[in-house]
This record gives structure tokens, sequence and C-alpha cells, in this order.
């Protein structure tokens, strides 16, 4: 590592071959699984283009937006999009998301990973129940 | 949906979005195991519902990134232009899955998302202590 390895990364964070890669497997898993895909996106930016954390999570939050959509879409077109439902959710999501912006800084980072962590637990168990 | 109905799915929504500016993502691992458990949507329909909140709520948050120079712009276009292109397919693919095997996939992936919040010193921690090198070196550029 030390001081030549942003150098010699430099090339490879941008490659275009990887990125078209990390898109199209985030796009693929967020069109199947109705996610964003940032899960996916910043794995890949992260792990295996050797990204700054924030970086990949800012980066792929911008280029979410468009898969997201295109997969909506997909989804309207069938039926399968509940719109209020939908709006309710985003009025919610948009006092959470300002909330979170304003108090990150002052959250234990690590009780709340654990309590979502085992949150999601749960869930996944139930989901996989009858 | 009653009342009650409608105020739990706004704090659904502000624990989605909550969930999503914390942690760059992860908001559809709230909200659509809330309209399956709670509003008895199906996958197909909380699946379709979770990516139209996810538009708007993803957007506030890249802009909110944007605004403190994180984003790369370049890149996200590659990522997006891909993306669209495996979303679609995706989402193809989901509408013509049978109900029961796309949510064993996406409790699949739920339990893997769990996993790696309950072990964040695993593949979190490497990446952590390039970044602190990576983001010296580079953000004070434009970030194109």
């Amino acid at each position: 590592m030390g001081e030549s390895a942003p150098q010699v990364s430099q090339p490879r964070m941008y490659s275009k071959p990887a990125l078209i890669a990390v898109g199209a497997t985030t796009g693929l898993i967020s069109g199947l699984l109705g996610i964003g895909g940032g899960t996916v996106a910043v794995f890949g930016l992260v792990v295996l283009m050797h990204w700054a954390q924030h970086d990949a999570h800012a980066t792929a939050l911008a280029a979410i937006p468009p898969l997201a959509a295109v997969g909506a879409i997909v989804f309207a077109l069938s039926g399968h999009v509940e719109v209020r439902a939908g709006l309710l959710l985003i009025a919610g999501g948009f006092v959470g998301a300002a909330l979170g912006a304003r108090i990150m800084a002052r959250l234990p980072e690590v009780l709340l990973r654990r309590a979502f962590g085992l949150l999601m637990l749960a869930v996944g168990i139930r989901l996989l129940l009858p | 949906m009653t009342g009650f109905e409608i105020a739990l799915t706004v704090v659904a929504g502000v624990l989605t979005g909550l969930l999503s500016a914390l942690f760059g993502g992860g908001g559809g691992q709230i909200s659509i195991p809330f309209m399956i458990l709670v509003l008895g949507f199906s996958q197909h329909v909380a699946e379709g519902t979770s990516l139209f909140v996810i538009v708007p709520i993803a957007a506030l948050g890249a802009w909110a990134h944007s605004r403190r120079g994180y984003v790369r712009w370049r890149p996200a276009l590659s990522l997006a232009t891909a993306g669209i292109a495996g979303a679609a397919a995706g989402a193809l693919l989901a509408v013509r899955t049978d109900e029961l095997l796309l949510r064993r996939f996406y409790a699949a992936f739920v339990l893997y998302a769990a996993f790696r919040f309950l072990r964040p010193k695993g593949a979190a921690a490497e990446p952590v202590t390039i970044e602190e090198g990576v983001l010296a070196q580079e953000s004070d550029g434009s970030g194109a």
C-alpha cells in the first residue's frame, strides 16, 4: 500500500468495463429485488475497484434514480405499483432523509448498524416462513 | 387503507429515509418487508412500489452528497447507463417470476444484508483504511 497506492489505483478506479460490470449487476439486482442496489454498487466500487467508502456511497446514490425509475416503470406496466402507499412512504422518507443528514454525526453508528442488522435478520427469517 | 395503516406507512417511510441517509442505501430492506408483512402486499407489488419510492429518495440523497462534492459524475453516468439495461432485464425477469420464488430470493438478500450490517469489521474495515489516503489525495478535485 503506502504512498504509491492512490496513483496505482487511479486508472483502475475509473475503468469503464469495471464500471459497466458493476452498473449492470446493480441494475439487475435492483430490478429483480425491487431495491435501490446501493449495497451492490457500493460493494463493487469499494471492494472490487478500491474506491473510498464515502465517494462510493455518493456516486452510487447518483446512479440509482434512473435504474429505479426504469424498474418501477416495468413493474407499473404489469400493475405492480401501489401509488398511494408509495406516496406515503416518500413523504415519510423525505423526513427521515432530512433527519438522517442532520443528526448523522451525532448517532452511534455501530449501535444503529447492529439494531438495523438484527431487524433485517428477523425480517429475512420471517419472510422465509409461510 | 385505514388511518392507522396510513400513519404506519409514513413511519416506515421515515425509517426508510433514515436508513438510506445514514448508510447510503438499504431503504428497500425496510419498505418491502413492511409492505408485505404489515400492508399485505404481494412480493411483486411491494417491489414495484419500493422502486417507485427509491427514485425521489435516492435523488435527494445524491443531491445532498453532491453539494459536498462527493459524487463522481462521470463514473456515475457509466454505472447508470449499464444499470438501466440491467434494471430493465431484472424487472422483466421479476414480473415473470413466481411469487414464492421471488420472495425467497429477496429474503436471501435481506439475510445477506443483515450479516453485512452485523459484521462491519469483516469486509468494511479494510476499505475504510484505504479511504483516508485516497480522500486526502483526491477530495480537493472537481470530481469529474
